[in-house]
């Protein structure tokens, strides 16, 4: 890959503005920049914040997988991370508004989706080994009380403990929406997207340990986004 | 009440509101047209730079407001929403201002300790394969 990396997150159904005309490129590259000079229109912005969020998860557990610099030979195993990536765009996006308690005449408190399924995603931080794909709210949200049920996709680390890890992130997830919402969720589903392939970055250790006998470990040097491999 | 007086009144909403304990920061509020403007307005370098991200509507004699807030995640979203329409109402009283509505909307909320775990270590290698959806593929259970 040179140049400009050819995503369109018009393919993924997600119009620019969805996070205020900054595209996941440009979060990057501010993210690569320190977040210095800070860009209020980025910091200001919902959407942008809950992907820079994200974003910087997956950059903790694969550092150099979001780089820059394009190396010669090929990736082996983008599609993965692929997924997570689209998944990071379209959970940003605010959607629906949603009520954080009984309505009262004059008083009006609300949660965006957005909002939800960032504290949603950022969950996985308690799970090692876990990313979080794709994130769903089930259920009429917009009406404070109705049974609601939390859907998601999740990548795993190769060796990580799937059952244990599934029932930690679901526990996790069940505290975080009871401290910060109202809703009533009546089921956790977590589906298990992908089992990724032991991984190092380009010059580094194992992002997490090879178990004896296993395929030689498979070195990622770049990442072509392609939402195209998502959909 | 002039426009100027309805601005200095945001920007006192914005400065109080930003204040309050468990508030990460304020972000753009309004609707998807108002935000779409506004972003256009940026790209081409027409934002107003004395703007200010609080909503404040005039109905008759009484004023709307929306405000948008970021919350930390070791403070309740509800408790930090409800301590916002507080300090907003709050202001709007001190300057005997009539209370048509009052929205607070939370849009996100900030992670107070991000640092992740140490990854385990590895179980057998028939754990798990790559590209692998497990049979029945979903583990669900009520909460």
């Amino acid at each position: 890959m040179t140049g400009e990396p050819d995503y369109d997150l018009k393919t993924l159904g997600v119009e620019p503005e969805e996070l205020d005309g900054f595209t996941l490129e440009d979060l990057t590259d501010y993210l690569d920049e320190g977040r210095t000079p800070p860009n209020p229109a980025i910091e200001e912005s919902a959407g942008c914040r809950l992907a820079l969020d994200a974003l910087e998860r997956l950059r903790a557990l694969t550092p150099e997988l979001l780089a820059a610099d394009v190396a010669a030979e090929p990736a082996t195993d983008e599609g993965w991370v692929q997924g997570i990536l689209a998944g990071i765009a379209l959970d940003a996006r605010a959607g629906r508004r949603i009520p954080l308690t009984e309505e009262v005449p004059g008083r009006d408190l609300g949660i965006t989706e957005g909002a939800i399924r960032g504290l949603i995603r950022a969950a996985e931080t308690a799970v090692p080994g876990v990313l979080v794909g794709r994130c769903f709210i089930d259920g009429e949200v917009e009406e404070f009380g109705v049974p609601v049920r939390i859907r998601l996709e999740i990548g795993v680390a190769f060796g990580t403990p799937i059952p244990a890890s599934v029932e930690l992130l679901r526990t996790e997830i069940a505290a975080r929406l009871r401290t910060h919402t109202g809703l009533n969720v009546t089921g956790i589903d977590i589906s298990v997207r992908d089992v990724s392939a032991p991984i190092v970055v380009a010059g580094g250790e194992p992002a997490w340990p090879e178990p004896a006998g296993s395929e030689p470990t498979r070195e990622i040097h770049s990442l072509d986004i392609n939402p195209e491999d998502n959909r | 009440m002039s426009s100027a007086e309805d601005f200095d009144l945001a920007v006192e909403i914005e400065a109080t509101v930003r204040a309050l304990p468990g508030v990460t920061g304020v972000f753009q509020a309004g609707l998807t047209m108002t935000r779409v403007v506004e972003v256009g307005a940026r790209l081409l370098g027409l934002r107003d730079g004395a703007a200010t991200l609080v909503v404040l509507e005039r109905e008759s004699d009484a004023v709307r407001v929306s405000v948008a807030i970021g919350v930390d995640s070791s403070a309740g979203a509800v408790d930090t929403a409800r301590r916002t329409h507080a300090a907003v109402e709050a202001v709007l009283r001190a300057r005997a201002d009539a209370v048509a509505g009052i929205q607070v909307t939370v849009v996100h909320i900030e992670e107070s300790a991000p640092a992740r775990p140490p990854l385990p270590e590895p179980a057998a290698p028939s754990t798990g394969l790559p590209g692998v959806v497990l049979p029945g593929g979903i583990l669900s259970e009520p909460v």
